[in-house]
């Protein structure tokens, strides 16, 4: 497999925008990536496009915009992995040696299409019985404050950071703080997780181009290597009661790949952008990424030790929580705040020094198993 | 969710999934066991996926009683069930866990590792305005 480099990335901000479509979306996103890498967009020769609810032919529909069809396009849907998991395709479509410039987009307007909250397809027979996925959280939540004593505090602080950091995020949702009292004030959406405990919806759109790192410097000498790009699928565990339920195998298994192939360890992570879909799961996710032990993922934020300014920054960006999730582009605007922080591009969120990034992303539910979709990218300078 | 106690026998309804529980008064939830690595699978399963070989499953009746592994009170509101309703993973004997709603119960009473029982109960209304029913589980009297 050869080595892969991503040469440019782009992202709209994030947003509920009444007025813009997701065609339009997808445009801005896939240009600005386009002029960032310095590509023509005739040496695109595959692209993939992540999505979940934007129907038939979402990536045709943006690339025609473009004048970018013709090429081989595929649309992919794995829930909030989406993105990444189109990522993952344009990765292995170039490290196989198949294809030299390869484009991932992720593109989501959630805007006017999702009421009340996500939850699983009304088939599954979780969603059938009316599990949202605020509510899937908040059982892991109540099982981790009851094993760890994590407190709603904690919880909080997640969002206060995530708030801050969005401040710093020309491109994040929302960009304005919050206290500990107002995110425990907030509406009780599944107990106990409030209102400021939960992502948003919105709309957005991310894109990257990937090429052979054998090519890269015709283009740009600003490529990371993409060294590792990893996807899981939950197995039948929770079904089971001798399974623990903060226990995210699924993200142990992408992660354990992930480090294996970028040939580091979690202690070598400079950075790391996680699926902090609600407050609890960015502490979940730190545990089982093997960031911090588990039950530490309280004390870490009471540490400061995930601040931009910490041992550990943990999403700089703003993270779901106050980026946004537009589900289908969050895979990817990920890699794309990571790149910016190993360029050195990352502006007043910059975690200066950053050599190594990880961005995770958790997607989907399953009756029966503990999750969908797991990915994990592992980039390197 | 407080209801006034009722017999399981008196929920009418149509069963929200076939083959899943039985009725009457001490339902229960029907499971699968593999004949071959016995391991018991909630909901009922036509291929044993431990043994990846069909035809070694055999149907069991699953304890009425377990224990609560954790829980959420959901208050947003969603388009097919009525906020706040309560759920919960319930573990039973059998080593299975099952994803389900809480009934009969003041929320502050709620402690993990509680025992919960089965009950059979209105779930929600179909798109022809059907009843469903279903199972739910309820804290399990003390004292009696």
């Amino acid at each position: 497999m050869r080595e892969v480099k991503v040469i440019g990335v782009g992202m709209t901000k994030f947003s509920k925008f009444l007025d813009i479509g997701i065609e339009e979306l997808g445009r801005e996103a896939c240009w600005k990536a386009i002029k960032d890498a310095d590509v023509h967009p005739q040496d695109v020769e595959v692209a993939y496009c992540g999505h979940v609810y934007q129907g038939s032919c979402v990536g045709q529909r943006i690339l025609v915009e473009l004048g970018m069809t013709g090429i081989p396009i595929t649309n992919v849907e794995n829930a909030c992995s989406s993105g990444s998991a189109a990522l993952r395709d344009a990765y292995i479509a170039v490290a196989s040696g198949l294809y030299d410039v390869a484009m991932a987009i992720g593109v989501e307007k959630l805007y006017g299409r999702v009421q009340g909250a996500l939850a699983p397809d009304k088939e599954d027979l979780e969603g059938d019985l009316g599990l949202i996925m605020p509510a899937l959280y908040a059982i892991r939540a109540r099982r981790h404050m009851y094993i760890y004593g994590t407190t709603p505090e904690q919880l909080a602080k997640i969002s206060v950071k995530n708030h801050r950091n969005g401040c710093l995020n020309p491109n994040a949702q929302y960009q304005k703080e919050v206290t500990v009292e107002e995110v425990l004030n907030s509406r009780m959406i599944a107990d106990p997780l409030h209102l400021l405990d939960c992502c948003p919806i919105g709309d957005g759109a991310a894109a990257a181009i990937l090429c052979s790192a054998s090519v890269a410097n015709k283009y740009t000498l600003k490529g990371i290597t993409l060294a590792a790009s990893t996807l899981k699928t939950g197995t039948v565990d929770t079904g089971f009661s001798d399974a623990d339920i903060c226990t995210e195998d699924l993200t142990q298994r992408a992660a354990a790949e992930a480090y294996e192939k970028a040939g580091i360890g979690p202690e070598d992570v400079d950075l790391a952008e996680v699926h902090d879909c609600f407050t609890i799961a960015e502490i979940l996710r730190i545990e089982n990424l093997g960031l911090c032990k588990p039950g530490e993922g309280g004390r870490m934020i009471d540490e400061g030790r995930t601040e931009i300014g910490g041992d550990l920054p943990v999403n700089a960006s703003g993270g779901l929580l106050a980026k946004g999730h537009p589900l289908g582009a969050t895979g990817i605007a990920q890699v794309a705040e990571i790149i910016w922080h190993l360029r050195g591009e990352a502006g007043e969120r910059q975690v200066k020094g950053s050599k190594v990034g990880l961005a995770h992303c958790r997607g989907g539910a399953v009756a029966g198993t503990e999750g969908a979709t797991c990915t994990v990218q592992i980039l390197k300078k | 969710m407080k209801n006034k106690e009722k017999s399981n026998e008196k929920v009418q309804g149509v069963p929200f999934r076939k083959g899943y529980f039985t009725l009457g008064e001490d339902p229960c939830l029907i499971g699968t066991k593999c004949k071959l690595c016995n391991t018991i699978f909630f909901p009922p399963r036509v291929i044993c996926i431990r043994c990846y070989k069909e035809d070694v499953m055999g149907k069991i009746k699953l304890s009425r009683k377990g224990k609560l592994c954790s829980y959420s009170i959901v208050w947003q509101n969603i388009p097919r069930y009525k906020s706040p309703y309560v759920v919960a993973y319930v573990d039973l004997p059998e080593g299975v866990r099952v994803f389900t709603h809480l009934t009969d119960c003041d929320p502050s009473d709620l402690k993990i590792g509680m025992d919960v029982e089965m009950v059979i109960d209105f779930l929600r209304k179909d798109e022809d305005g059907n009843d469903l029913i279903g199972y739910k589980f309820r804290p399990v009297l003390q004292g009696i």
